[in-house]
């Protein structure tokens, strides 16, 4: 048995966001079962979540994350009329992970520093505060570590373990190989293991 | 989840770590996010443009019926093509989100684009075809549908001159539309100064005036989509 299916039977039940927030909203079907194509309010309102929870992990702030769910939202709605009923979840996933991207390449010829929400719990670089965190509040210990990853390695991870997206899925959703894809979830997932017993 | 196909052997501490993240709970949007970012979104205003448009549309080709050797006016649907113009940005045209693209590799370009552009290929979608060209993280998309621009229906602030072309340019977007030989070319992604210098670079006698040079680009782009020049 795979470490991958071990994931999913030992995590806690309910715990993988993508089950929580996104099976039972997807796109409803017309009269002879064909899927349809929501509109953008309804896509913006009931993947609501699912897309500020993507958001969130990707650039650890509220500011940002809401800037980017909005962009997000701009560009869903310009081209929702090519979107093919099907993995809507993936389709949301791969515009705000390239949004996303975009966006970290536009910062890196304009070079801002984005803060946290709190700013102190990513700043604070010594191990002792870091093992104190880790102790007091390990989602947002966890959320702080992420933020640290490469941004490819950041979307690989996040759309692997928070989202629990397949490898295929995500290979197709960055649209690269899944070979790439599982060599930046494992050494993503390494560098968190050595942040987190550092 | 592992899908058919998939042989993942993972260490143990990556479950561990995978675990750990898989536990990180859902982050719920502010109160009200999402009812602003939908009550604000621009749509209105695309709205009652498409709905000035097709009423035009309309108007105009009701006028021209009985006159079969003249193209039909269109109005180029601007946030339709700057729609397709960000998803091909965004997320490339070999997405294989759009069932109707039709890619196809073009050899070269409609015209000279600033150093650096490369052709990223064509799709057509509803009888118009667009060409994208990208730099970097930079694109350009060339639209060419038939017809005839019906000027009247697009927002008159806009409207001027490109050379000796009449031309609708919206600067803010870099949104450029002319008329060449009964073809509508609409050009997203390219400044007024970029647009400039393509035209200039496409021009083969730097003597030329810029309207001339704007019909090179014109009739360029339209010969090299495949467009025939009308009649």
């Amino acid at each position: 048995m795979s470490g991958e299916a071990d994931v999913a039977v030992t995590a806690p039940p309910g715990s993988r966001l993508r089950r929580r927030v996104g099976r039972a909203k997807r796109g409803g079907a017309d009269g002879v079962g064909r899927p349809t194509v929501p509109s953008w309010e309804q896509v913006a309102r009931s993947h609501d979540r699912f897309l500020y929870s993507l958001a969130y992990r990707l650039c650890g702030n509220h500011q940002d994350a809401q800037d980017l769910v909005q962009e997000v939202l701009l560009r869903v709605r310009r081209g929702l009329h090519t979107y093919q009923p099907g993995n809507l979840e993936g389709w949301l996933s791969r515009i705000t992970t390239n949004t996303f991207l975009d966006q970290v390449r536009k910062q890196k010829r304009r070079p801002t520093v984005a803060l946290p929400d709190e700013p102190d719990r990513v700043l604070a670089g010594s191990p002792g505060v870091d093992a104190e965190m880790a102790s007091r509040d390990l989602p947002d210990h966890l959320q702080a570590l992420l933020l640290d990853l490469p941004p490819d390695y950041r979307v690989a991870v996040v759309l692997k373990d928070v989202l629990s997206f397949s490898y295929e899925e995500i290979a197709d959703i960055v649209g690269a190989p899944i070979g790439t894809v599982r060599s930046r979830i494992h050494r993503g997932r390494g560098r968190l293991r050595e942040a987190l017993s550092a | 989840m592992t899908s058919p196909g998939e042989s993942v052997t993972e260490e143990p501490w990556e479950a561990e770590v995978g675990q750990l993240l898989g536990g990180l709970p859902a982050v719920e949007p502010p109160d009200g996010f999402i009812d602003r970012v939908v009550d604000r979104r621009p749509l209105n205003a695309g709205r009652t443009l498409a709905a000035l448009g097709l009423l035009t549309l309309g108007l105009a080709l009701a006028s021209t019926i009985g006159d079969a050797v003249r193209p039909a006016e269109v109005v180029p649907e601007i946030e339709d093509l700057v729609a397709r113009h960000d998803l091909a940005a965004t997320v490339g045209l070999s997405s294989g989100l759009a069932g109707t693209e039709d890619r196809a590799e073009l050899d070269g370009g409609p015209f000279d684009l600033p150093v650096g552009f490369e052709s990223e290929g064509e799709v057509t979608v509803e009888d118009v075809r667009q060409a994208v060209y990208a730099r970097d993280d930079e694109a350009v998309s060339v639209f060419v549908q038939d017809g005839r621009v019906d000027w009247s229906a697009l927002p008159a602030d806009r409207l001027g001159r490109l050379g000796d072309l009449r031309a609708w340019v919206d600067e803010e977007r870099a949104i450029s539309v002319i008329e060449v030989d009964g073809s509508i070319v609409t050009v997203i992604g390219l400044g007024p100064d970029e647009l400039d210098e393509a035209m200039r670079a496409t021009a083969t006698d730097e003597g030329r005036s810029l309207g001339q040079r704007a019909t090179d680009l014109a009739e360029a782009v339209v010969s090299n989509l495949g467009y025939a020049p009308a009649g």
